[in-house]
């Protein structure tokens, strides 16, 4: 078995090979994932002359034997979210810290959730499986300080919260949440996959495809993100926990710190603030506030559908977010 | 298998093949380098065959979205 080849190596994606799901690796030595989005910084791996010849392949289900090679950081926390409302920036916080390993929106977790749609033999447990293996391997550290470890997932991967727990419980996670009128305006302004039907199984939101692709883009849309608000309070648990989008940056290093069982030093919290002063999404820009900017943009279309399809899931949520709030307080 | 696959498969199996390849970000002597020392194990292919194949697994990472 080749694990111990894999030492400084990361899972870049999933693929069929004849019908066997396959694992391609990149070489990544000390690098750390301190892009918005993991995809960025496989990206910048792949610049490198070796790692455009030199690949390496296991398949699937030797990646489980192999994630018990080494020695991985257990979960800190799981991050979900109904996508627009912050979770970038938050992520960006954590990844600022060389602690903390910070695994963002990556494929190959993705690809491993959606392996029934590619497969429709394959199983729940096996899903369970190849997802605690494929999570160890990105929670292998690299660098000495790192002793934290946080998993940003898609938007979507929240209808697959139920199977993520039972995969890995007790695992703190939280859902992110913000006003659905600001998240419906960015998605009309620059779309998201998920709202494009087709991206995900329409049957997830009640719909087929051909019912799904004759809606209205928004409405669509709109569907969409009810089902991620849906899905987050249904599994709430004792682990879980809502945040909006307007209790960051301070929930970081308040109420969410309490939730991971993190204490942060002073300095920490003060690296985690100057990330703030930047555009979560592309670092380089300042950070601008738009919450108000979205308010006024919407349109009574926007305002109407999130009143339909998502206004009682919000006030639920903030309910629930207010109600943990005061216990933690208590 | 082809002879630079050949190689490919020892260069993996071999950190110490590796090491000195992995530093390299021009790939003009990423190429040089590669050729050099596949002959230097006996591997005889050229410049061209090592670029061909990135130029698949450059491709194969663009049609990622397989599943």
């Amino acid at each position: 078995m080749k694990a111990a080849g894999l030492k400084d190596w990361v899972p870049m994606r999933v693929y069929d090979q004849a019908g066997r799901f396959m694992v391609e690796w990149c070489y990544r030595g000390h690098e750390r994932f301190v892009d918005p989005f993991f995809e960025q910084t496989i990206g910048q791996l792949l610049r490198l002359p070796f790692n455009q010849l030199f690949r390496q392949q296991t398949s699937l289900d030797d990646l489980v034997e192999v994630s018990t090679a080494r020695s991985s950081l257990p979960p800190t926390g799981f991050i979900f979210h109904m996508s627009r409302c912050g979770s970038t920036l938050l992520a960006q916080m954590l990844a600022a810290l060389p602690q903390n390993i910070v695994i963002s929106e990556a494929g190959p977790i993705d690809a491993v959730l959606r392996t029934p749609q590619h497969d429709l033999a394959v199983t729940d447990e096996q899903r369970m499986t190849w997802l605690r293996a494929m999570v160890k391997v990105l929670g292998w550290p690299h660098c000495e300080d790192e002793r934290r470890f946080f998993v940003k997932f898609d938007s979507w991967h929240v209808l697959d919260l139920a199977l993520i727990q039972r995969a890995f419980p007790g695992v703190p996670w939280i859902f992110l949440y913000r006003d659905p009128v600001e998240v419906l305006v960015s998605h009309a302004r620059q779309t998201g996959s998920q709202m494009v039907p087709g991206s995900l199984n329409p049957g997830l939101f009640g719909l087929t495809l051909p019912e799904a692709s004759r809606l209205p883009l928004m409405e669509y849309g709109a569907r969409v993100l009810s089902a991620f608000c849906a899905a987050a309070l249904q599994q709430r648990d004792a682990n879980g926990q809502f945040v909006s989008y307007r209790q960051l940056p301070q929930a970081v290093w308040t109420t969410l710190a309490d939730h991971f069982g993190i204490v942060w030093t002073e300095a920490e919290i003060d690296r985690m603030r100057q990330v703030t002063q930047f555009d979560a999404k592309t670092p380089s820009l300042p950070f601008v506030g738009d919450s108000a900017d979205k308010q006024s943009a919407a349109r009574e279309a926007q305002r109407q559908l999130a009143a339909q399809w998502l206004m009682p899931l919000y006030r639920q949520l903030e309910a629930e977010n207010t109600e943990q709030f005061a216990l933690s307080n208590a | 298998m082809t002879h630079l696959a050949d190689f490919q498969q020892q260069v993996l199996r071999d950190v110490t093949l590796q090491e000195p390849l992995r530093e390299i970000t021009d790939r003009a002597a990423f190429l040089a380098a590669v050729v050099q020392l596949g002959h230097a194990h006996g591997y005889p292919f050229t410049a061209e065959e090592v670029e061909a194949a990135m130029r698949v697994n450059q491709r194969n990472w663009l049609e990622r979205s397989i599943l």
